[in-house]
């Protein structure tokens, strides 16, 4: 009977089970109510999070809504370009106040009783006001922030917990992967299109696991891979990665990377020659020979817990339910070269991994069958691969083949950390 | 030339329905041949945006086209094991002249009903979807009625969508 206590019972960091040479997760991390609520809670709603880019909200005024665990927001820019994170929720009687997902505006205004607040927050409008008992003041009633907001080269994360260390701290284990990412712009900042939105029938740990999951890609791409081989497009073979010395990280803090470490440039321009030649030659201009291949070399960098940095786009995981997961997935323009070189990575990325890429829904179908399977309750998942050979490094980081689960042990590692943290208080 | 290019309504739906069977008996590779050479086929989300510069749920030139029909003939692709059953359903179809002589524009209303069978309890399966769309065509003429551009507005297309990996 041990088998069907309660999770709360059994304590949330008993859901992984780590040995010498065994790394187990329980189903129940996938398959529990109870642990999804969790999550929401603890992890979602207390650290830090993804919720846009800059250039998202490039100008005083402009807005986008976004979802914080399950709190509406509005990520805003003030007509001084300070950018604030607001609860999307009116002060009066909790409506929410912006309906729309992207916009300009200076003000707010709900529209239930059609109080209206500055795009800073502060409460400047509510109709009928002598209706209210006197000493009845707006002050203290602007809209709620979010408790902290910060960016770094761009990405913009905020965390409903002023309870968090500084976002320099929390992405500290994986900035240099960051760099290298945003490095690829040169001399700005990547500007991010609308997204490619789609969504899976799964948990929302199984896109975080399978965007860095080096194991999968030859098998359940086959069919992609193979049509681009006989069309000559591309060197897509992904067990050839392997052989080339591609590696898997996993970072303290549950972040990680997934890199080709192929260093030809793959990572950027494939389809257009002659301008990824041109690009490189100015990347090796700014950055040295060295640092350039390492810019443009094929790299998923995952930021714990839900965005992703691809070569093409930038992927954000958002939670819904236990079995249902929504994926926001922005191609961006890098900074600083000709349009055609951009429009052929549009291109290419829609190609591979937007709502109808050749390799993207491929990926969904496998959260899916993998839900479906949760549903017998077998106990444990294998997530042993690599790690007799993984190699630790004095900060934490761990390495291993581009096929082994570093970045999968490191994501629960963290996990099962921040899941448990709180229990003993309880 | 130009008296060749006029296309009638009843034309034009003969057109639509044929394009219509192809896609949902899975007749794939004669629906390449439906269209011309340079011919883009383009799902938007911003309806009047520029493809070039803005996102899309799928922008296909020729070869993308014959990409996705090559990987839809592969034995092992998992996004179609089991494969999506369609219907297509065209209707409020109008035509106009094209902005060539040859060509004729033709607007209708689209349907796609969808779903995957297989054992349908499980996840991801069983789900039977439908895909409301208004639908922009340039027709050329060239020995026949090609399709010279198709633009398919879906009304949720700024919504995430599920396993987009059938033709519509």
């Amino acid at each position: 009977m041990a088998t069907q206590q309660a999770t709360t019972q059994r304590g949330y960091a008993e859901l992984v089970e780590i040995t010498d040479k065994t790394f187990r997760v329980s189903s129940r991390v996938y398959r529990e109510q109870e642990v999804f609520e969790r999550e929401i809670a603890e992890i979602f709603e207390k650290t830090w999070v993804y919720v846009g880019h800059d250039s998202e909200i490039a100008q005083p005024g402009d807005y986008k809504t976004a979802q914080i665990g399950r709190y509406p927001i509005i990520l805003t820019r003030d007509k001084d370009g300070a950018v604030y994170a607001l609860l999307n929720v009116c002060r009066h009687r909790a409506n929410a106040i912006c309906r729309e997902n992207y916009g300009n505006s200076q003000n707010f205004r709900c529209p239930y009783h059609a109080w209206t607040y500055r795009n800073s927050g502060e409460l400047i409008g509510v109709p009928d006001g002598g209706r209210y008992p006197e000493g009845f003041s707006t002050r203290g009633l602007s809209l709620i922030r979010v408790a902290k907001v910060d960016s770094y080269r761009g990405l913009i994360f905020a965390s409903l917990s002023a309870d968090v260390p500084e976002l320099d701290e929390h992405l500290s284990p994986v900035k240099e992967h960051v760099d290298l990412w945003a490095d690829r712009s040169i001399g700005g900042e990547h500007k991010v299109l609308h997204p490619h939105r789609y969504a899976y029938l799964g948990n929302w740990k199984f896109q975080c696991e399978n965007g860095v999951d080096g194991y999968h890609p030859g098998i359940v791409h086959e069919s992609a891979f193979s049509t681009f081989g006989e069309f000559g497009i591309g060197n897509f073979a992904a067990r050839d990665l392997v052989k080339r010395g591609s590696i898997s990280r996993g970072f303290p803090g549950g972040h990680s990377t997934l890199e080709g470490g192929a260093r030809d440039g793959r990572g950027v321009g494939r389809g257009l020659p002659h301008r990824a030649e041109e690009y490189q030659a100015r990347l090796r201009e700014v950055y040295g020979d060295d640092r350039a291949q390492e810019i443009v070399s094929n790299r998923h960098t995952f930021i714990f817990p839900n965005v992703f940095l691809f070569d093409e786009l930038v992927r954000i995981i958002q939670p819904i339910a236990l079995e249902y997961t929504e994926v926001y997935s922005h191609p961006f323009w890098l900074h600083g070269v000709p349009d055609d070189f951009n429009t052929r990575r549009l291109y290419e990325g829609t190609r591979q991994l937007s709502t109808t890429g050749m390799v993207n829904p491929s990926d969904l179908e496998m959260f899916a069958a993998n839900q479906t399977g949760l549903h017998a309750r077998m106990e444990w998942l294998v997530l042993d691969r690599g790690m007799q050979r993984e190699e630790v490094a004095p900060n934490g980081e761990r390495m291993g083949n581009y096929s082994d689960e570093v970045p999968q042990r490191s994501l629960y590692r963290h996990w099962a950390q921040v899941m448990a943290r709180t229990e003993a208080g309880r | 030339m130009v008296s060749t290019a006029r296309i009638t309504r009843q034309e034009a739906e003969d057109f639509l329905y044929e394009e219509a069977r192809l896609l949902d008996e899975r007749d794939f590779f004669p629906w390449l041949d439906l269209f011309t050479e340079d011919a883009i086929y383009w799902i938007p989300i911003e309806e009047h945006s520029d493809p070039t510069r803005a996102t899309s749920i799928l922008w296909d030139d020729a070869q993308l086209r014959a990409l996705r029909v090559h990987q839809l003939a592969h034995e092992r692709n998992f996004a179609q094991s089991p494969p999506s059953r369609t219907v297509h359903s065209v209707t409020n179809v109008q035509v106009s002249p094209g902005d060539a002589d040859n060509e004729a524009k033709v607007r209708c209303n689209l349907v796609v009903y969808e779903v995957r069978s297989g054992d349908h309890r499980q996840l991801g399966l069983g789900d039977l979807r439908a895909l409301p769309a208004k639908c922009l065509y340039v027709l050329r003429y060239e020995e026949r009625w090609r399709i010279a551009h198709k633009k398919v507005v879906l009304i949720n297309r700024h919504m995430p969508l599920i396993n987009l990996s059938f033709l519509i």
